[in-house]
């Protein structure tokens, strides 16, 4: 076990190295955040939308956002893997697949954290909200949702890798699948924004938990043989 | 065996001590036929070179054995504790890190020390450029990375597709060396390449594969074909 662990801990440098030579992810998440949350600001000052109507419509408008930058971002989270086929000579000496999806899932939901703070503040920002009070409850829900996010993408961005159609098969398979999490994303955000904390007694951080837990089960359980092909 | 499986196992107890064995291995992309009914088996201190023109399936019968690719059909059997070694077409490095970060992965993963890290970066000359990432070093130091990171830990199994294609002939020298010494030591290589010039010193037994079958084998039992024979008549039958 503490070999397993060890390897995880390496696998989890690599990935975290690889991000930070390059920076495409991180550079193409942020851009793409500062711009589309810009022109969302901008769309709703020019609409004259009045100050409730904006603060009820921001919590969709910060997940379609959040899942729009991710699933543009994310067709790089397995590239690296299969570029140079890396996944073949660490598979060749002993390294489990379920070992390479974890430690990408863990960096890549970290960056998507790192995203779903700088949207917040972006966000916030462009339409004139506060989010203050709230922002422990917010943070805790980006937490959920960028390891929920990142067990899904992962995964099939393992699948789309391996096909001709890539880029077009990533959003076509995951936001479908991501719908469950934006239901339970807007809610719990609403409940935030409009009350000041997530309601007693709601389903959503359960329909979040469970999404993300059998995403992370099929991963753990099937990345090995998607990336194999 | 069902009519439409394939098993990749470690073998329990083996019979003649064999590093791998397969037994009627198929292989098929789409409607063609790849690799054909194979059966072949190599043991420890065997060097087979396998020959084929482009298209035979030595490629994709060197993935069925490192089991990277899995067979529609027959046994692909290794030996119960036997780690294979493979350098394919693609380096199996990640491009963006430096050499010496890829190769300090491997060998932090099979657990080897600092000196065994030195000793592969000057096996392989690779001290000069272990500071540049993989994607800045040419093509022929990629191969000698991939190659260096392939036989890291001494795999009991190396198995090399077309590995001299990139090197020069120091590196080729340095090549020729470590699979003697390897084979010296009980350990086996399966070498797919068509650089018989340069490999065939080193080989003590040939393989010759067309259409995806074993269509000559110098080792082959009641054959009394030697390397030279064998590959003569790969010669004249690809000219």
């Amino acid at each position: 076990m503490a070999h397993w662990l060890s390897v995880l801990k390496l696998l989890i440098w690599k990935e975290a190295a690889i991000e930070l030579r390059g920076r495409e992810c991180l550079t193409l998440l942020f851009c793409t955040t500062v711009v589309v949350a810009a022109l969302i600001g901008a769309g709703v000052s020019s609409a004259v939308i009045d100050a409730t109507t904006t603060r009820k419509i921001f919590p969709m408008l910060v997940w379609v956002v959040f899942l729009l930058t991710t699933t543009t971002a994310s067709a790089r989270a397995s590239e690296a893997e299969l570029e140079g086929r890396g996944f073949e000579g660490l598979l060749l000496a002993g390294v489990s697949g379920t070992q390479i999806y974890l430690s990408k899932v863990l960096v890549t939901a970290v960056l998507f954290f790192t995203n779903w703070v700088l949207l917040l503040m972006v966000t916030s920002a462009a339409l004139d909200q506060s989010v203050k009070a709230v922002i422990g409850e917010l943070l805790l829900i980006g937490a959920g949702a960028a390891l929920t996010l990142a067990a899904l993408i992962v995964l099939i961005s393992g699948v789309a890798g391996t096909s001709r159609l890539r880029g077009v098969l990533l959003p076509l398979l995951s936001l479908p699948l991501l719908f469950p999490l934006f239901l339970a994303g807007v809610e719990l955000t609403t409940e935030c924004i409009l009350y000041g904390a997530i309601t007693p007694g709601s389903v959503w951080p359960g329909v979040m938990l469970v999404s993300g837990a059998a995403f992370l089960l099929v991963g753990v359980n099937g990345y090995e043989v998607v990336v194999r092909g | 065996m069902g009519s439409e499986s394939a098993v990749h196992q470690p073998a329990r107890s083996f019979e003649g001590a064999a590093l791998v064995e397969l037994r009627g291995v198929v292989k098929r992309f789409g409607p063609s036929v790849v690799v054909n009914n194979v059966s072949f088996s190599c043991k420890p201190g065997e060097v087979v070179l396998l020959l084929g023109a482009n298209g035979a399936g030595k490629s994709t019968l060197l993935r069925i054995i490192a089991n990277l690719v899995r067979a529609d059909r027959g046994v692909v059997q290794t030996g119960a504790s036997t780690r294979v070694g493979y350098a394919g077409h693609y380096t199996c490095l990640y491009s963006k890190l430096s050499v010496r970060a890829n190769l300090s992965l491997y060998a932090a993963i099979l657990g080897i020390d600092n000196s065994g890290l030195q000793r592969t970066f000057s096996a392989w000359g690779l001290e000069e450029v272990q500071h540049k990432s993989v994607a800045d070093v040419s093509r022929g130091v990629q191969s000698r990375a991939s190659l260096a990171r392939a036989l890291m830990g001494e795999p009991e199994l190396l198995v090399l597709d077309e590995p001299s294609s990139n090197l020069d002939e120091a590196s080729t020298e340095t090549l020729r060396e470590v699979i003697s010494m390897h084979a010296a030591r009980g350990g086996a290589a399966i070498i797919a390449t068509h650089d018989l010039a340069r490999l065939q010193s080193v080989a003590t037994r040939v393989v010759v594969l067309e259409r995806g079958a074993v269509i000559a084998d110098s080792s082959a039992a009641g054959d009394s074909a030697t390397i030279e024979s064998v590959v003569e008549r790969y010669r004249i039958r690809n000219r």
